[in-house]
C-alpha cells in the first residue's frame, strides 16, 4: 500500500463551506479513484468553516456503497475538522454504514408503514 | 396558499389576478411559500399579476393597486422586496427587521450562505455560543440542502422572514416548487402511501429517498432547539402538515395540497437563555 495523499478540502471545494453538492461530489471523486489502487487519503478540514450531513454522506458516506466498509474506514482519516462538527461526521458515518450494510432496511420499513396504513 | 393554488391552477383561468385588498393580516416570511406558488402558476403559462391595473401617469411604478391591500401589508411586501419581482421598484430602504424576499437557484447554496450571513445577525435569536450558532446556522443550510437535493424543483427555493420586536417573534420561511415529499416518497419505492404517512417516515432520522446515497433530514437539533425555546417547526409538503410545537409532533392532511415544501421556523425571541451544547444535545 502506497502512502495516503493529503487532500485538502479548502482546495476541492475552492472555500471555507462545504455546504454544496457538486463540491461534495468532487471530494468523493477525487477519493474514490485512489482506493481502487488501495491509497489512503487524509482528508484535511483545516480552514473549514461550515460543514453539513449531507455534504459529507456525499463526500465520504457514499464510498461506503463503492467499497467495503472496512476499507473506507482503513483508508480515509478526516483531519482538521472543527470539533463542533465531530458530531455530524459521526452521524453521516453511522447513517451511511447502516444505509448500505443493509440497503432493503428503508424498503422494508417503508412497507411496515404500508401495513399500518391497509 | 393551498386554496389559493388550488383556485388558480385549474385550466380556465390563463390569466391569475391576485387582489390582497380583503387579506387583514399577511406575515411576511410567507412570502416564500407565496412565491414557490406563484412560481408554480407561471410554470404552467399563467399570467400573474398582484396588481389590478396600469399606474396613473406620474406613477414611479408601472403598476398600482386600484383596490389596494392595508397599507401595513403592502408596506410589508415592498420593503422585504417581494413586489419588486411584480414590477414594482425595488425598496428604496430595506426593513431593517426582514430577511428580505430571495429566490435562489437550487445550486446556489453559497448564495444562500451569504444571504443568512447578510441577514440573520440582529434579527432576535437568542444569545448562543459560537458552537451553537454554527450547528443552528447548519440546521438551515440542511433544509435548504434537502431543498436543493431532493425536491427536483426546476423553479428553485424561496426564502423570507421576519423578526417581529414587539411579539418577540422570528418567522424564518425556506419553501421550494418541487414535487413535494410525500410524493417523492411514494415515486422512489413504487408505493402509495397517503400523504401523513409519507411525511412521517420521512421525518425520521435516516429515512431518505435518494438512491445510492445515504441521507435523511437533520431536524433533530433544531427540534431540541425549539422545545426548550418555546417556539414552532412547520413543515407542509404536497397534501401533509407536520408541526412540532411545545413538545408534541402533530401531522395532519390537506385538503389541497401545497405545490412543493415548505419549512416555517418560529423562534421566541423572548428568550434570556443562552444555548450550548451538552454531550446529550442542546442545553440552555
Amino acid at each position: 500500500m502506497s502512502e495516503p495523499i493529503l487532500l485538502r478540502v479548502y482546495d476541492v471545494v475552492a472555500g471555507d463551506r462545504c455546504v454544496d453538492t457538486a463540491d461534495a461530489q468532487r471530494v468523493h471523486d477525487k477519493i474514490a479513484p485512489l482506493f481502487r489502487n488501495d491509497t489512503g487519503v487524509v482528508l484535511s478540514f483545516d480552514g473549514i468553516t461550515m460543514v453539513i450531513t449531507a455534504f459529507l454522506n456525499a463526500a465520504i458516506g457514499q464510498l461506503y456503497g463503492e467499497f467495503p466498509e472496512e476499507k473506507v474506514d482503513r483508508l480515509v482519516e478526516v483531519r482538521d475538522l472543527l470539533p463542533v462538527f465531530k458530531t455530524t461526521r459521526d452521524k453521516s458515518r453511522e447513517w451511511s454504514k447502516a444505509y448500505f450494510r443493509d440497503p432493503e432496511r428503508i424498503k422494508r420499513s417503508i412497507q411496515e408503514v404500508m401495513g399500518n396504513e391497509e | 396558499m393551498t386554496e389559493l393554488y388550488a383556485a388558480a391552477q385549474t385550466d380556465k383561468f390563463p390569466e391569475v389576478e391576485i387582489n390582497l385588498s380583503r387579506i387583514t393580516s399577511f406575515d411576511a416570511n410567507m412570502c416564500a411559500p407565496f412565491g414557490a406558488v406563484l412560481a408554480k402558476l407561471a410554470d404552467a403559462y399563467k399570467v400573474i399579476s398582484l396588481v389590478d391595473a396600469p399606474s396613473p401617469s406620474g406613477s414611479s411604478s408601472s403598476y398600482y393597486w386600484a383596490t389596494p391591500p392595508k397599507p401595513t401589508i403592502q408596506s410589508t411586501l415592498e420593503r422585504n422586496g417581494f413586489l419588486a419581482n411584480f414590477g414594482w421598484p425595488p425598496p428604496k430602504d430595506a426593513n431593517p427587521t426582514s430577511l428580505p424576499y430571495q429566490r435562489f437557484k437550487l445550486a446556489e447554496t453559497k448564495v444562500f450562505d451569504k444571504y443568512l450571513a447578510a441577514h440573520l445577525p440582529g434579527k432576535g435569536l437568542p444569545t448562543m455560543t459560537s458552537d451553537f450558532a454554527l450547528l443552528f446556522q447548519q440546521s438551515l443550510f440542511e433544509i435548504f440542502a434537502n431543498a436543493s437535493w431532493h425536491s427536483n424543483s426546476k423553479l428553485g427555493a424561496f426564502s423570507c422572514g421576519q423578526f417581529f420586536p414587539m411579539h418577540h417573534r422570528l418567522d424564518i420561511s425556506i419553501a421550494d416548487a418541487g414535487i413535494g415529499i410525500p410524493r417523492k416518497v411514494n415515486e422512489a419505492f413504487g408505493v402509495t402511501l397517503s400523504p401523513v404517512a409519507a411525511l412521517r417516515w420521512a421525518l425520521r432520522e435516516g429515512h431518505t429517498t435518494k438512491k445510492g446515497l445515504p441521507g435523511g433530514v437533520g431536524l433533530k437539533l433544531l427540534k431540541d432547539f425549539i422545545q426548550i425555546n418555546g417556539g414552532c417547526v412547520q413543515i407542509a409538503s404536497g397534501g401533509a402538515f407536520w408541526e412540532f410545537k411545545a413538545g408534541k409532533e402533530t401531522f395532519w392532511p390537506f385538503a389541497q395540497p401545497f405545490p412543493g415544501t415548505a419549512v416555517n421556523l418560529e423562534v421566541n425571541t423572548d428568550d434570556p437563555r443562552i444555548y450550548h451544547l451538552a454531550v446529550t444535545g442542546v442545553q440552555a
